[in-house]
């Protein structure tokens, strides 16, 4: 299989990767990587997309000699030239650092926590770690030397780990989702430093994410893979634009994205007045109403910091309001406060007309409203059966006999399109999307007229994303539910959204419409977060295709 | 809360318990006057050292005046011998030092590259021989190997004096016994500790830019692992006072271990307070101690207390 794009004209590839299998002694049948080979040439990104479990980092880790020694592993790469067997992880170590470096997801433990940045920098290149800072992205690094870890940001401990893989000048640099965990606009930062030192140095890159959009913004070159083989490759335009292979397409298609005209899926500014139950115009029934709501917290150091100022939300039956910002921006608390997780210290909640003070609570409110949280494992007892879990809500506000309970969370469950042989099981043997699935059932068993989504699809891979948020949209169709959809996704936003607000450090700073909201942002940082998020292209640019269909 | 001051006032809290728990468990074990002066004494004689030692007074009474005479530092009498009970326990307290500081440093000093060796060659052989050992040096109690060594070393080989202080050679085999347990402990716990470290995400993240195995763990992985260790050494220094009570009565040293078993079983009040006290006041200082040393080693906990301690500047100064 041969990458090499049409603009190089150098005959031999930095890498070149020839035949890779990899097979796990323990455990895990079958392998994880069957017979993979690829070649990338000096200077330029390669993405490889994926869902969880296609063997997207397994070969990352292969090519960097870090794979466990579980692991078995056949084939070999060329790497400038001499031939390395990739089973000889002793002699892949010797390449790290100055050949191949590699970085990871989590930045906040990538660090050292009892380490300054100037100490990790120092155990690597005794050179200044000024420039290596400036390179990484930081404006002014001599005001992050002598920090530690804790001290700084997911965004800035992502950039020192840049640093320390980037010190001893790499000819490859290998990124296994090294922005998923950031702000979308903390990321399009670091993206674009990194397009720049690729670009400076001649350095390459193998760029791993489940993000179609992020690959698309960022590679020459593009890997599909699935269950540890290649689908796909080519030009990133040209897979991304018109890709071949049917599980690209339906990776394509799975991606969120504002579909104003889109059929099968709820219009984002009118919905038909047919699909509304009671086809009252949500503006004036709100379900939830949120009246200048401010929630403060005493810091460590004594003083209060105001997580939410004076921030005022509606939302009404069977709409879906979106809650847009960035880490820290105040959305997950203002939703908490609603549902009383967190006590506000200024404001009004109401739901369905009346005034809700959870300081004093009914058990009906309870029913009324309820949060699903984004990692559903954490959310579900790992011990007990799934349609118990679901039946709990019942059992817990004595609704109906218990065969009664049994068969309403039964109907929940194939409500959210669980397959019914899994009802009896443990989370533990669902996969991420369907114990989701089960949160959503179990959220919905007492009739809530409001649900609040906190997160709820950020840690699903895109196209088992696409069925919840279907899910979703038809729940609401069918109940009228009135949604709290917070997100730091504007695509996932965009494309479940009626309305949206954007709230930046605890206040509001503008909502409207999710349309014409993405389509017209008045508010300089709303323009700023949609100009950040990563976009695949809209139609097939028909040149490229051409030209990849030669190759 | 400020930390430290809420760390003195659970110090003190601490320090009334036992004094309360010590004072009535005593009172309620037995009557000293009648143990110490023997079945067949007279009542009157009886009378008479109650009388003296004010134990004919309510017990709450009692306890009121012993925490008075503790506040302008009296321990109290010894029912025994009449001395200060203070002065009897600060007495033995440098024989007991001289057997406990030795057996930290060596179980320190062995437990702890034991313990990284097993981490760095985990499931192989040596680490199985290195958590068999420990296991071993753990469970066996101290006053059976010290019974045993004595068989062996004084009794059959003739090597080491059996008992009591002769030379530096008496240290060999009291230390060693005491040695054991904590050279398993630390042995165990360091292991576990390397372990736990070198499967965070940050080894990985210094792998891959090009560290050496060698570098990671000298410069991450042991700092890390290691600084709970102080922690461990707090609490072992309580245990190892414990376990010196044991070894020193079987090697007959002089020192508070067998000062308390002396007293406890002769219902020598004052002492065996003053020894609960002491050893306490000790447990909870090292405790303090390990605390704060936290706050020099690990950056996270010093910004806390920092920031903990500027409130309070701001509190006071408002």
């Amino acid at each position: 299989m041969n990458l090499q794009p049409q603009s190089q004209c150098r005959a031999h590839p930095l890498i070149s990767v020839q035949g890779v299998s990899v097979v796990f002694a323990s455990g895990q049948s079958g392998s994880a990587l069957r017979d993979l080979s690829f070649d990338l040439m000096a200077g330029e990104i390669l993405g490889i997309v994926g869902e969880s479990g296609s063997g997207k980092s397994v070969m990352c880790r292969a090519i960097a000699g870090l794979l466990p020694p579980s692991a078995k592993i056949k084939g070999q790469m060329n790497f400038e030239g001499r031939p390395y067997p990739l089973s000889d992880r002793r002699l892949l170590a010797g390449l790290r650092g100055h050949g191949i470096a590699m970085i990871f997801q989590d930045p906040m433990s990538a660090l050292d926590p009892l380490m300054t940045v100037r100490r990790h920098l120092a155990l690597r290149t005794p050179g200044d770690p000024g420039p290596l800072l400036t390179t990484a992205g930081f404006g002014d690094p001599g005001k992050i030397l002598d920090s530690y870890p804790h001290q700084m940001s997911g965004g800035q401990c992502q950039r020192v780990a840049i640093a320390c893989a980037l010190a001893r000048e790499p000819r490859l640099l290998i990124a296994d989702e090294p922005t998923s965990a950031l702000d979308v606009t903390v990321q399009a930062s670091i993206l674009k430093h990194l397009k720049a030192v690729a670009a400076e140095r001649g350095m390459s890159i193998i760029f791993v994410t489940h993000d179609l959009a992020v690959a698309y913004q960022l590679c020459n070159q593009i890997i599909v893979m699935r269950n540890g083989v290649i689908l796909e490759t080519g030009s990133a335009a040209a897979v991304l634009a018109a890709p071949r292979a049917d599980y690209t397409k339906h990776l394509i298609a799975s991606m969120p994205r504002s579909r104003p005209h889109a059929s099968g899926i709820m219009p984002q500014t009118s919905p038909p007045a047919g699909l509304r139950p009671i086809g009252v115009p949500s503006a004036r029934h709100p379900a939830l109403r949120l009246d200048n709501i401010s929630v403060g917290y005493k810091t460590p150091d004594g003083r209060r910091f105001d997580a939410v100022r004076n921030v005022s939300v509606d939302v009404g039956e069977g709409e879906i309001v979106g809650l847009v910002g960035e880490s820290a921006s105040g959305k997950s608390t203002l939703a908490k406060a609603a549902v009383g997780l967190v006590t506000p210290s200024a404001g009004r909640i109401s739901m369905n007309g009346r005034v809700v003070d959870w300081s004093r609570p009914e058990p009906s409110w309870r029913r009324e409203i309820q949060y699903i949280f984004q990692d559903p494992r954490g959310a579900l007892d790992p011990l007990g059966r799934i349609v118990h879990q679901v039946r709990q809500p019942l059992d817990i506000h004595r609704l109906g006999d218990k065969g009664e309970r049994e068969a309403v969370a039964r109907a929940r469950l194939l409500e959210t399109h669980l397959d019914d042989k899994l009802f009896g099981r443990k989370p533990g043997s669902l996969s991420g999307g369907q114990r989701q699935r089960a949160t959503i059932a179990r959220a919905l068993t007492v009739r809530p007229r409001v649900l609040i989504c906190d997160e709820s699809v950020s840690a699903l891979d895109v196209s088992i994303q696409a069925k919840i948020l279907d899910l979703l949209l038809g729940l609401r169709d069918k109940y009228a539910l009135a949604i709290l959809f917070i997100s730091h996704d504007l695509s996932v936003i965009q494309h479940i959204c009626d309305r949206v607000v954007v709230m930046r450090h605890g206040k509001l700073i503008e909502e409207g419409p999710t349309f014409e909201l993405f389509r017209n942002p008045t508010e300089s940082y709303t323009r700023d977060l949609i100009a950040a998020l990563p976009r695949l292209p809209d139609a097939p640019p028909s040149h490229l295709s051409e030209q990849e269909a030669a190759v | 809360m400020n930390w430290y001051l809420f760390r003195l006032g659970r110090a003190c809290i601490t320090i009334l318990l036992l004094l309360i728990l010590a004072f009535f468990a005593l009172a309620a074990s037995g009557d000293p006057a009648q143990i110490l002066l023997g079945p067949d004494t007279s009542q009157a004689a009886i009378d008479a050292f109650r009388e003296k030692w004010g134990l004919t007074l309510p017990l709450w009474q009692q306890f009121l005046i012993y925490l008075n005479g503790l506040l302008h530092m009296n321990f109290g009498l010894s029912y025994r011998t009449g001395e200060s009970a203070l002065a009897l326990v600060l007495d033995r307290i440098p024989v007991t030092l001289s057997l406990v500081l030795p057996t930290i440093l060596l179980s320190i000093a062995l437990g702890v590259p034991l313990g990284i060796l097993s981490a760095m060659h985990r499931g192989r052989f040596i680490d199985r021989l290195a958590i068999t050992l420990s296991v071993v040096g753990l469970s066996v109690p101290s006053f059976l190997l010290g019974v045993l060594a004595m068989y062996l070393f004084s009794v059959k080989l003739g090597w080491l004096a059996p008992s009591g202080y002769v030379d530096w050679s008496s240290y060999i085999m009291p230390v060693a016994t005491l040695s054991t347990v904590g050279i398993g402990t630390y042995a165990r716990f360091t292991r576990s500790a390397m372990v736990e470290v070198m499967s965070r995400p940050m080894i990985e993240t210094a792998r891959a830019s090009g560290l050496s195995e060698g570098i990671i763990h000298r410069v991450h992985a042991l700092p890390n692992a290691l600084t709970p260790l102080i922690t461990i050494t707090a609490l072992e220094f309580g245990h190892f006072v414990t376990y010196a009570a044991v070894v020193e009565n079987v090697f007959g040293w002089q020192g508070t271990g067998s000062l308390l078993i002396e007293s406890v079983s002769a219902r020598d009040f004052a002492v065996v307070q003053a020894i609960m006290i002491i050893t306490g006041v000790t447990m909870i200082l090292a405790n303090l101690l390990a605390d704060l040393s936290y706050g020099f080693i690990d950056p996270r906990i010093a910004d806390l207390r920092h920031r903990s301690a500027r409130r309070l500047r701001t509190v006071c100064e408002s």
